[in-house]
C-alpha cells in the first residue's frame, strides 16, 4: 500500500499501492471544531451549489478507538475525523453503495482503521495531506470486459496550482480542453478533476495570470505553476458590441481595470479614474458631495451640443456613472478615437465610456465584504486677517474710495461728519470676538462606503449580486450625499444554443446641497458672532458684506435632490452556427428624481425672504438592440469577424414643478409646500420625448494576427432633427500592423511587441433639446388690468435642415513593448475636426432673434498621448510604474458668417475667434499700475482712469485705449496633463501612489476681489498687502487698486484676475496589508486591511489664490454664452483619509 | 444523432424567425420614433389660429416692451445730465454712456437694439397672422391690428430717436433677408411711425383695460411724434383732439402718480403694467441705496444716482422733489431714531416691495403731464405764447399747490428763454421717465448743456464731482451696435458718422 504524502518541497511521493477512482468534483474544507459555525455557513453555500457533495470535520487525536456494530460508513467517517483530525471527501453516489460495518479497534493507527473499514467496500481511498479521498476501486480487467467493452472508466487528475513563489492560488479554473468538464482550485490551490481518460489537455486559467495548457499524457498528477501576466497583450478589451484581444486592437482605447480603485475614498466612479488614462480629462469644478465631475475625451469640439462622452453600462447606451458603485465595476474602457467610437456613431462625438460590471464565474460562491470609513478635511487659506490688521486695511480701502470721490483722506475714518458715512468705518469692531468664517463653515466630514457581494455559479448559471451603501458628508456644513445601490447580474446557459442574461441595478441617491458659493460663506466680517441670539443668527450691520449670515444660508436652506434609477436589461444570445451568434436585448433606464427646496430665515433681520419649491422628473428610456455577429478562423491564419446590428431607442420624460409665493410660509416648522401659498407662475408640467433608430455593421480581418483591418458603418435617424436631415452616416476604418510578429523582428529580442495603428472615423452629436428644429411658440407674461396672463411669442426660428454635428478624426498610434514587455509604450497622435456644429449662430436682431441653432462652423482638436508602463522590479519586491501624458490643442477653425464672436461677463470677454482656442479670455493686457495723475495724463487710458488703475497696453500704438487693443489673454484649457501611478508590493504589503499634474490652464479668479476689501468683508493678506493704496503706499507696482468701484471699468478688463491653474498633486495613496493564515483560521479566504489618502499634497502656483485650481463656478462650454474658467468661490479640495477592510469568504 | 441535429435546427429556425419578425416589427415603427408629436410646446403651425390665439400674441408684444422699459434709463437718463452711473453698476457699458464715450461694442446698445427689434418682430407676427382666425367678435380684429401698430410705432420711435434711421422691417423676414436689409432713412422710419399711428388711431377702441393701448394712447403718441418732427400744427391738432374727445385730467397730488394704489388714474394715457412678485420690475432695486430703505426695500443696486445738477434744480417748495429724490435715508436694517445717512438716490419708482427685484408699480409711457408740456411747445411754435405759458403753469400749479411759482410772459422774452423754461419744467416733471436726453437732443441743446456736469455731491466739501461729457453734434445718434453691423452682409449696415 502506498500513500501520497505532501512534501514541503512541493512534490508527491508514492507511498500507496492502490489506484483510486472518483467521478466527481471535489471541495475541500479545513477542519477545526472551533470554527464550526463558519464551516456550517460554508456547508450551506455548498448545498446551494452542489447538493451531492458532502463535507465533514474532526478534531485531533493520535490513536483511534472504535467499537461499532452495523454502523453506516458515514458515521464511522465522522468518528475517525473526530479522533484523527483527517477530513473525508466523497460523493453520495459512491457512498450509497457502502456496506454496513462492524468494527472493534483500540488505539489503532489511522491506516489500520482504514484498512479494516474498506475491506468489504466497493471503493477504496487515498490520503492526501490531511484529507482522505474516497475513490472507486480499480476494476479488474475481467470485470471491465464483462460490463462494457466501449466505455472506459473515468480518471481523476489531481494537483496543486501555485504561483511563481510557490504560493497556492485558489479559484483557478481547471478545464479539460474542448469540453465543459471543469473545476476550480480550493483555498490550498488543490483540485481534482475527473476526466474520461488520461488523454487530452487541461487548461488552467486565472485572472491576472497567463493561462496554461498542459497535456495529460497519462499523468494523474499535474502540479502547475502559473505565471503572473507580464504583458497585457492577451487581455480582452471591450469594444462597442463585442470584445477584442488587446493585441488585435486597431484603434485607440484606454482600459482601466478595477484592481484597487474601489478602495479610494471617491464615491463617484469618475474621480477614481481621473488622470489615469491619457487623453481622458476628468476634473472637479466643484467639490461638493455627489457632484458630477466633467469628463472630456480628447478636447472639446462642440459649442452648443455638449461635450459629454456617451456612457454605456453593460451595453446600455445612455447611462449615468452616478448609477454605479466602483465596487461593482470590473473594467472601464474609453473609446477615444473616432474609429472605435463610430460604432456608437450618433453619440460618439464626445468619446464613449464602456463600463463592464462584475459577473459571476463558475465555482464556489464568493462572498465579499468591503468597507471603508474615514474623514475629509478641506485644504484652506491661512491668510485671513482679523482684528486690528483687518481694520487697518479697511481704513486704507475707505480712504482710497473717499479720495477718488474728491474727499480728504486725512479726515478721521470714524465719527467725523465731514466724511460721508459710506466712507466711514467703525473701529470698535476690533475689540469684538473675531471669527474666521472660513473655519466656521467648514467641518471635518465623515465618509464611509460599505459593499457586500456574492457571486458564483456553475457551468450553466452564474450570478453576481451586490449591495452598496455609501455616505459622504460635505466639508461645507450641511452638505451630504448618500447612495444606496443594488446590482444583480444573472447569466444562464439554457443549452448549447441559448444563453440568457438579466441585469438589474436599482439605485437611490440622496443629496443635500449647501447651495452657496464659498464667497457667500467666507467673506463675512470676522466681528460678527456665529452664535445665534434667541435662535436667530446675527446679521452684519449695513455697509458690511451685503449678504446674510453664512449660517442663515447653510442652516436655513434645505435643498435636497433625490434620485431613484434603475437600468434593467435582458438579453438572449443564440448560437446559430459555430461562431455565428444573434443577440437581442431589451433595456430600460427608469429614472425618477425629485428636488425639494426650502429657504427659511434664521437671521436677525428679514433680509432673507422665505421661499420653497418642489419639482420632479420622470424619465423612461427604452432600448432594443439586435446584433448578429460572426467570428471564424480560416486555415489558422485568417481571422474574420463581423457584426450587423439594429438599435431602436425611445426616451420619454415628464416633469412637474410647483413653487411657493415668497414669504407665504405660515411658519418655518413645516417646510413642505402644504404650508405655503402656491405661486401659479412657478407651477408647470411638461412632457417630451425623442427617438433614435440605428443600423450598424462592422467587419474585421486579421492575417496571422499580424495584419489587422477593421471597418464599420453606422447610420442613425434622430427625431431631434429637421424632416429633411434626420439621418446621419458614420463610417470608420482602421488598420494595424504588428511588426513584432514579422520574421525579421524575431532576431531583435529586446523588442517584444511593436504595433503600428492608423484609423479614421466619423462620429456624431445630437445632444440638443428636443424639437429645436421647429419654430416654437412659448409663453411670455404680461399683466393687463394688473392680472398676469400668459401671452404667446415665437421663441425660436424653424430650421427644417437642422442635422447632425459631425466629428471626423484621424489617429496614428504606435505600441512598443521592450524587454519582454517590462517596458510598454503607447503613443498616439490624433487630429479631429468637428464640423456642421450644432451652434446657436448669431443672427441680425432685425430678424426678431439674436441667434438660431444651425449646423455651421468647425472646431479642431489635435493632440498627442503617451502611456508608458514599466515593471521596474519583479520578484519579492515588486515595483510597477505607469505614466501618461496628454496634450491637446483646441482651435476654432470656422464660425460661419462671422470670424469671431465675443461674449462678456464681468467685463471680461470670452472670445470665439478663428485660429484660437474656444472661449479664450480676451481683454487688455495689463502692464503695471498708474501711480499718479501726471502719469495718466501722459498715457493712453480708458475714460475715468485714476491713480491705482491698471496701465493697459496700447497694442496698436494709436495713443488711445480702444477695444482694438484687446488681445487673447489665456485659456481655461490645460496644455499638458500628466498622471503617474507607482505600485509597490513586498510580501503581503502593497502600496499604490498616484500623482497627477495639469499644466498651462488658467482660471479667471474673480473670487479674489471679494477678499480685497469689497463691502468691508473678510480680507486675505496675500490679496491686500500688495495693492496700490495711495501714492505714498503704491504696493508692489503690479497690483492695482482692487476696489469694487474699479472692477468693471478697469480691473476685470485686464488679465489681473487671470491666474495660473497648474498644479501637481499626490492625488491618492493606498497602502494595504493582506493578512496571512490568521484569516484562514477565521474562515476567511482573503482578508486585507488598507488605508487610502487623497490629496496628500497639492502644489500650485503661489499666485493662484483659489481653493481649487480646477475650481470654476459657471460651468464649462454649454452654448454660445459660455464663460468657462470663471471662479466665484468653488469649494476647497479635500484631504481625505480612510481605513478599509476587505473580507472574502 | 442526425434527427437530434435536425430538431435543433428546427428550434433554431423557430427562434430566428421569431426574433427577426420582432426586429421587423420595430422597423415598422420608424415614424413613431422619428416624428414624435410635441406634447408640451406650441409651434408656428398651430399657435395662431383663433381670435384668442391672436389676443395672446398681442399680449406677447406688450411683454417685449414690458421687459425692456425698466432698463431704458441706462441709455436715456445716464446719457443726460439727470443721472450718473454709480459704482455698483454691475453692467459694463454704463460708464461709457455716462461719459458719452460710447463705442459700437457697448453691450447696452446692442441689448436695446435686440430687445426692440424683438418687439417689432412680435408685432409683425400679429399682423402676419391676424387674418387666420374667423371667429373674431365685432371690432376685435381692428383692435389687435391697432395695438400691434401702436406698439410697432412705439418701438420704431425709440429706435429712431437713439440711432436715427434703422432697417425697416414690417413683416416676418428670414435670416438671410435680415442680413441683406440696409438702414432706411430717418424720414422713412418716421413716415412708417406716422402711418402706423394713424391706422392705430382709426382702429383702436376708446377704452381699453389698463396696460393695453387705446385710441387716446395712439393720439397722444402721434402728437408727440409730430413734436419731434417739428410739425407743430399736426401735433396741436392731435393734442386738441385728445383733450376734447377724452376726459384725461391731471391728478392733484404728483406723488399719486407713483403709488401702486393710485397707479391707474385720470392722468395715465398709456402705462405698462406690472404685478409685484409675479410679473414685477426691478427699477426700485436698481436705483435704491445698497443697504435698502427702511420698511421699503431690503437692498438696492444703486446703478444710477441723481446728479447734483438735477438735485439743485428743484425748488425747495416743489412737491416733485420729494417724490423724485431722497437725500437721507435709513437703511433696511436700521430703525427710527438712527441717524439717517446722506446718500441722495432716485426714489420716484420706490414703492414698498416684498421681493426686492419685483416691484408692481406701473410705469407710465404716456401721461397727461408730459402731453401738456408737449402741447405747450406746439402752442408756442404756433405763435400762441400766452397759451403755451398757461399749459406750463398748469404743471407748476400742481407741483407747488398754488400759482405762486407761475411763469409770466416776461420770463420768456425769446425762444431761447422759452426753451429754458420748457426744458427745465420737463426735466423737473419727467426726471427718470426717460425724457431728458431726447429733449436735449431734439432741441439741439445737448451740445451746450452736456459739457461738464456735477455728479456726486460731497457734503463735507460742499462741492460736487465734475463729470466731463463734452457732447459733440454727432452724438445725437448713438452708434449702431458693432455686432449688428458684423452680422449683416458686407457693407449693408452703415455706421453713424463719428463712430
Amino acid at each position: 500500500m502506498k500513500f501520497y504524502q505532501f512534501s514541503p518541497f512541493g512534490s508527491y511521493q508514492w507511498i500507496s499501492k492502490t489506484k483510486l477512482f472518483s467521478d466527481f468534483d471535489i471541495f475541500y474544507i479545513p477542519s477545526t471544531v472551533k470554527h464550526r459555525i463558519i464551516m456550517r455557513m460554508n456547508i450551506i453555500l455548498l448545498v446551494m451549489i452542489s447538493t451531492f457533495l458532502q463535507v465533514s470535520a474532526t478534531s485531533y487525536a493520535q490513536k483511534i478507538t472504535l467499537t461499532e456494530n452495523n454502523a453506516s460508513i458515514v458515521d464511522i467517517f465522522k468518528e475517525i475525523q473526530d479522533q484523527s483530525g483527517y477530513d473525508f471527501i466523497y460523493s453520495h453516489r459512491l457512498i450509497n453503495k457502502a456496506e454496513r460495518i462492524n468494527i472493534h479497534v483500540k488505539d489503532a493507527t489511522l491506516l489500520e482503521v482504514l484498512e479494516k473499514c474498506f475491506e468489504e467496500q466497493p471503493f477504496t481511498y487515498l490520503i492526501k495531506d490531511k484529507t482522505i479521498v474516497i475513490k472507486e476501486k480499480e476494476h479488474s480487467a475481467q470485470r471491465k470486459t464483462s460490463i462494457t467493452s466501449t466505455i472506459k472508466p473515468p480518471v481523476d487528475i489531481t494537483g496543486t496550482v501555485t504561483d511563481e513563489n510557490g504560493e497556492p492560488i485558489p479559484g483557478v479554473s481547471v478545464t479539460l480542453k474542448g469540453t465543459s468538464l471543469g473545476t476550480v482550485t480550493d483555498t490550498d490551490g488543490r483540485y481534482i478533476l475527473s476526466v474520461p481518460d488520461a488523454q487530452g489537455a487541461l487548461v488552467f486559467s486565472f485572472v491576472g495570470f497567463a493561462s496554461r495548457e498542459i497535456p495529460i499524457e497519462n499523468n494523474e498528477i499535474l502540479d502547475v505553476t502559473l505565471k503572473e501576466e507580464v504583458s497585457s497583450l492577451n487581455e480582452v478589451v471591450v469594444v462597442g458590441y463585442g470584445t477584442v484581444k488587446k493585441s488585435s486592437l486597431t484603434s485607440s482605447i484606454s482600459k482601466i481595470e478595477n484592481k484597487k480603485l474601489d478602495q479610494l475614498p471617491e464615491l463617484r466612479v469618475e474621480n477614481a479614474l481621473s488622470g489615469r488614462m491619457a487623453g481622458v480629462y476628468i476634473a472637479n469644478d466643484r467639490n461638493r458631495p455627489g457632484e458630477a465631475p466633467k469628463i472630456r475625451v480628447r478636447g472639446i469640439g462642440s459649442i452648443s451640443a455638449g461635450n459629454e462622452p456617451l456612457v454605456v453600462i453593460d451595453g446600455f447606451p445612455g447611462g449615468d456613472l452616478s448609477q454605479l458603485s466602483m465596487n461593482d465595476v470590473e473594467s472601464i474602457e474609453v473609446l477615444k478615437d473616432a474609429s472605435a467610437a463610430a460604432i456608437y456613431g450618433s453619440r460618439g462625438g464626445g468619446g464613449v465610456i464602456l463600463v463592464s460590471t462584475k459577473r459571476g464565474t463558475s465555482g464556489k460562491a464568493n462572498l465579499k465584504l468591503s468597507s471603508y470609513f474615514g474623514y475629509a478635511k478641506a485644504m484652506v487659506h491661512d491668510d485671513w486677517m482679523v482684528g486690528e490688521e483687518w481694520y487697518d486695511y479697511i481704513v486704507k480701502y475707505q480712504n482710497r474710495e473717499f479720495t477718488w470721490a474728491g474727499g480728504d483722506a486725512s479726515i478721521p475714518a470714524w465719527g467725523d461728519d465731514r466724511r460721508p458715512s459710506t466712507y466711514q468705518s467703525d473701529p470698535s469692531v476690533i475689540n469684538m470676538p473675531q471669527t474666521v468664517w472660513q473655519d466656521e463653515v467648514l467641518q471635518v466630514a465623515p465618509i464611509q462606503n460599505h459593499n457586500f457581494s456574492v457571486s458564483g455559479g456553475n457551468q450553466n448559471v452564474k450570478y453576481y449580486v451586490s449591495g452598496t451603501y455609501a455616505n459622504e458628508k460635505g466639508v461645507v456644513k450641511t452638505a451630504s450625499y448618500k447612495q444606496y445601490l443594488l446590482r444583480a447580474n444573472l447569466d444562464v446557459k439554457v443549452n448549447d444554443f441559448i444563453d440568457l442574461g438579466f441585469e438589474l441595478s436599482p439605485s437611490y441617491t440622496k443629496r443635500r446641497i449647501a447651495g452657496q458659493d464659498m464667497v457667500n460663506l467666507v467673506k463675512y466680517p470676522a466681528f460678527v458672532s456665529p452664535i445665534p441670539v434667541n435662535g436667530k443668527y446675527v446679521e452684519s450691520p449695513t455697509g458690511y458684506a451685503g449678504i446674510g449670515n453664512p449660517y442663515v444660508y447653510l442652516y436655513g436652506t434645505e435643498n435636497f435632490e433625490n434620485r431613484f434609477r434603475n437600468i434593467g436589461r435582458a438579453f438572449v444570445n443564440l448560437e446559430l452556427l459555430e461562431g455565428l451568434n444573434f443577440k437581442s436585448s431589451i433595456g430600460t433606464n427608469i429614472s425618477f428624481s425629485t428636488a425639494d427646496y426650502f429657504r427659511g430665515n434664521l437671521g436677525s433681520t428679514d433680509r432673507i425672504t422665505t421661499l420653497g419649491s418642489a419639482s420632479d422628473v420622470q424619465s423612461f428610456d427604452l432600448v432594443n438592440e439586435n446584433v448578429l455577429s460572426y467570428t471564424k478562423t480560416l486555415d489558422e491564419v485568417h481571422d474574420i469577424g463581423g457584426i450587423l446590428g439594429a438599435s431602436y431607442q425611445n426616451a420619454n420624460s415628464r416633469s412637474a414643478a410647483i413653487g411657493a409665493i415668497t414669504n407665504s410660509f405660515n411658519n418655518e416648522i413645516i417646510k413642505t409646500l402644504n404650508n405655503a401659498l402656491i405661486n401659479p407662475s412657478t407651477t408647470t408640467q411638461s412632457k417630451t420625448e425623442w427617438g433614435l433608430i440605428s443600423y450598424f455593421a462592422r467587419v474585421n480581418y486579421g492575417y496571422k494576427n499580424k495584419y489587422l483591418l477593421s471597418a464599420s458603418f453606422r447610420t442613425d435617424g434622430s427625431s431631434r432633427f429637421g424632416a429633411a436631415n434626420k439621418w446621419g452616416y458614420f463610417p470608420s476604418a482602421s488598420a494595424a500592423w504588428r511588426v513584432s510578429e514579422e520574421a525579421f523582428m524575431q532576431d531583435i529580442p529586446v523588442i517584444s511587441d511593436l504595433k503600428l495603428r492608423a484609423s479614421y472615423g466619423v462620429t456624431g452629436n445630437f445632444n440638443i433639446g428636443n424639437f429645436q428644429y421647429l419654430g416654437t411658440v412659448g409663453n411670455v407674461n404680461y399683466s393687463p388690468g394688473n392680472e398676469t396672463i400668459d401671452g404667446f411669442a415665437q421663441i425660436s426660428l424653424e430650421n427644417a435642415d437642422l442635422s447632425w454635428e459631425k466629428t471626423t478624426a484621424n489617429d496614428l498610434g504606435v505600441e512598443l513593448g521592450l524587454f519582454k514587455n517590462r517596458l510598454h509604450i503607447i503613443f498616439d497622435y490624433y487630429d479631429s475636426r468637428t464640423t456642421n456644429m450644432l451652434y446657436n449662430v448669431n443672427t441680425p436682431a432685425i430678424s426678431g432673434f439674436n441667434n438660431t441653432i444651425t449646423n455651421i462652423g468647425e472646431v479642431r482638436n489635435r493632440g498627442i498621448e503617451f502611456e508608458i508602463s514599466t515593471q521596474n522590479l519583479v520578484g519579492e519586491f515588486k515595483w510597477n510604474t505607469s505614466f501618461n501624458l496628454s496634450h491637446n490643442k483646441n482651435e476654432v477653425v470656422d464660425l460661419g458668417e462671422v470670424d469671431e464672436r465675443i461674449n462678456s461677463y464681468w467685463s471680461m470677454d470670452f472670445i470665439l475667434r478663428e485660429g484660437e482656442p474656444m472661449f479664450s479670455y480676451y481683454g487688455y493686457k495689463m502692464n503695471g499700475v498708474f501711480q499718479n495723475q501726471a502719469q495718466i495724463e501722459n498715457s493712453a487710458t480708458l475714460p475715468d482712469t485714476k491713480p491705482g488703475n491698471p496701465i493697459m497696453v496700447d497694442q496698436n500704438k494709436d495713443g488711445k485705449i480702444t477695444p482694438d487693443d484687446k488681445v487673447i489673454l489665456g485659456s481655461f484649457q490645460p496644455d499638458l496633463l500628466l498622471g503617474m501611478t507607482n505600485e509597490f508590493s513586498w510580501k503581503r504589503f502593497d502600496l499604490n501612489i498616484f500623482l497627477q499634474a495639469s499644466l498651462g490652464a488658467e482660471i479667471l479668479n474673480f473670487e479674489n476681489q471679494y477678499y480685497q476689501g469689497n463691502t468691508q468683508g473678510a480680507m486675505r493678506r496675500s490679496l491686500a498687502e500688495n495693492q496700490w493704496w495711495s501714492e505714498a503706499e503704491p504696493g508692489d507696482g503690479k497690483t492695482p487698486a482692487a476696489a469694487l468701484s474699479q472692477l468693471f471699468g478697469h480691473n476685470t478688463f485686464t488679465d489681473y484676475y487671470i491666474e495660473d491653474a497648474s498644479f501637481l498633486s499626490i492625488r491618492s495613496l493606498n497602502l494595504g496589508y493582506t493578512l496571512p493564515d490568521i484569516a484562514q483560521k477565521l474562515g476567511v479566504s482573503n482578508l486585507r486591511i488598507y488605508t487610502s489618502m487623497n490629496n496628500l499634497l497639492l502644489i500650485k502656483n503661489k499666485n493662484n489664490h483659489s481653493y481649487n485650481p480646477e475650481g470654476t463656478t459657471r460651468g464649462e462650454i454649454s452654448g454660445i454664452n459660455s464663460t468657462p474658467g470663471v471662479n466665484l468661490g468653488s469649494e476647497p479640495i479635500n484631504r481625505t483619509i480612510v481605513f478599509g477592510i476587505n473580507f472574502g469568504f | 444523432m442526425l434527427i437530434k441535429k435536425f430538431k435543433d435546427m428546427n428550434k433554431k429556425e423557430f427562434y430566428l424567425i421569431g426574433l427577426l419578425s420582432m426586429v421587423l416589427s420595430l422597423v415598422s415603427c420608424h415614424d413613431e420614433l422619428l416624428y414624435p408629436v410635441p406634447e408640451s410646446i406650441l409651434t408656428t403651425s398651430n399657435a395662431f389660429n383663433t381670435a384668442d390665439d391672436i389676443d395672446l400674441t398681442v399680449v406677447g408684444v406688450y411683454n417685449s416692451l414690458q421687459s425692456r422699459l425698466p432698463t431704458d434709463y441706462e441709455l436715456m437718463e445716464i446719457a443726460s445730465d439727470n443721472m450718473y452711473g454709480a459704482y455698483f453698476a454691475t453692467a459694463p457699458g454704463i460708464t461709457e454712456i455716462q461719459a458719452l464715450n460710447v463705442s459700437p461694442e457697448n453691450p447696452k446698445l446692442n441689448t436695446f437694439w435686440q430687445s426692440t427689434y424683438n418687439g417689432i418682430f412680435r408685432a409683425n407676427t400679429v399682423l402676419a397672422n391676424v387674418d387666420n382666425p374667423d371667429n373674431y367678435a365685432d371690432g376685435q380684429k381692428d383692435q389687435f391690428i391697432g395695438e400691434a401698430k401702436f406698439l410697432r410705432a412705439k418701438f420704431y420711435f425709440d429706435l429712431v430717436r437713439i440711432f436715427g434711421g434703422v432697417p425697416k422691417v414690417t413683416s416676418p423676414i428670414s435670416v438671410s433677408e435680415s442680413r441683406e436689409l440696409a438702414r432706411s432713412s430717418e424720414t422713412d422710419i418716421y413716415m412708417l411711425i406716422v402711418e402706423d399711428l394713424q391706422d392705430a388711431v382709426a382702429k383702436l377702441p376708446r377704452t381699453m383695460i389698463s396696460g393695453r393701448a387705446s385710441k387716446g394712447a395712439a393720439i397722444a403718441l402721434l402728437g408727440k411724434v409730430y413734436i419731434y418732427l417739428k410739425e407743430y400744427d399736426n401735433a396741436k391738432m392731435y393734442f386738441e383732439q385728445l383733450f376734447s374727445d377724452f376726459n384725461y385730467s391731471l391728478v392733484a397730488n404728483f406723488g399719486d402718480l407713483f403709488r401702486e394704489a393710485t397707479e391707474e388714474n385720470s392722468e395715465s394715457i398709456f402705462s405698462v403694467t406690472y404685478v409685484a412678485g409675479t410679473n414685477g420690475h426691478n427699477l426700485a432695486y436698481a436705483l435704491a441705496a445698497q443697504g435698502g430703505v427702511y420698511q421699503v426695500i431690503a437692498s438696492g443696486m444703486r446703478v444710477g444716482r441723481p446728479t447734483w445738477d438735477l438735485h439743485k434744480a428743484y425748488d425747495k417748495e416743489d412737491s416733485r422733489f420729494a417724490q423724485t429724490i431722497t437725500e437721507r435715508y435709513l437703511s433696511y436694517q436700521e430703525k427710527p431714531g438712527d441717524n439717517p445717512t446722506w446718500y441722495p438716490f432716485f426714489s420716484k419708482w420706490l414703492t414698498p416691495v416684498e421681493i426686492f427685484n419685483s416691484s408692481g408699480l406701473d410705469i407710465p409711457v404716456l401721461r397727461l403731464g408730459d402731453v401738456i408740456l408737449l402741447y405747450a411747445e406746439a402752442l408756442y411754435y404756433s405763435g400762441q405764447s400766452q397759451e403755451a405759458l398757461g399749459q406750463i403753469n398748469l404743471i407748476r400749479e400742481r407741483a407747488f399747490g398754488d400759482n405762486s411759482h407761475n411763469y409770466t410772459l416776461a420770463d420768456i422774452p425769446n425762444e431761447e428763454a422759452f426753451l429754458d423754461v420748457l426744458l427745465l419744467e420737463r426735466r423737473l416733471e419727467l426726471a427718470v421717465e426717460n425724457s431728458r436726453w431726447f429733449d436735449l437732443v431734439r432741441t439741439g441743446r445737448f451740445t451746450t448743456t452736456l459739457t461738464t456736469i456735477e455728479g456726486e455731491y460731497n457734503l463735507s466739501t460742499g462741492s460736487a464731482l465734475i463729470i466731463n461729457k463734452n457732447a459733440q453734434p454727432y452724438m445725437r445718434y448713438f452708434p449702431i451696435p458693432y455686432e449688428q453691423i458684423q452680422l449683416s452682409a458686407n457693407n449693408v449696415m452703415e455706421q453713424n458718422d463719428g463712430y
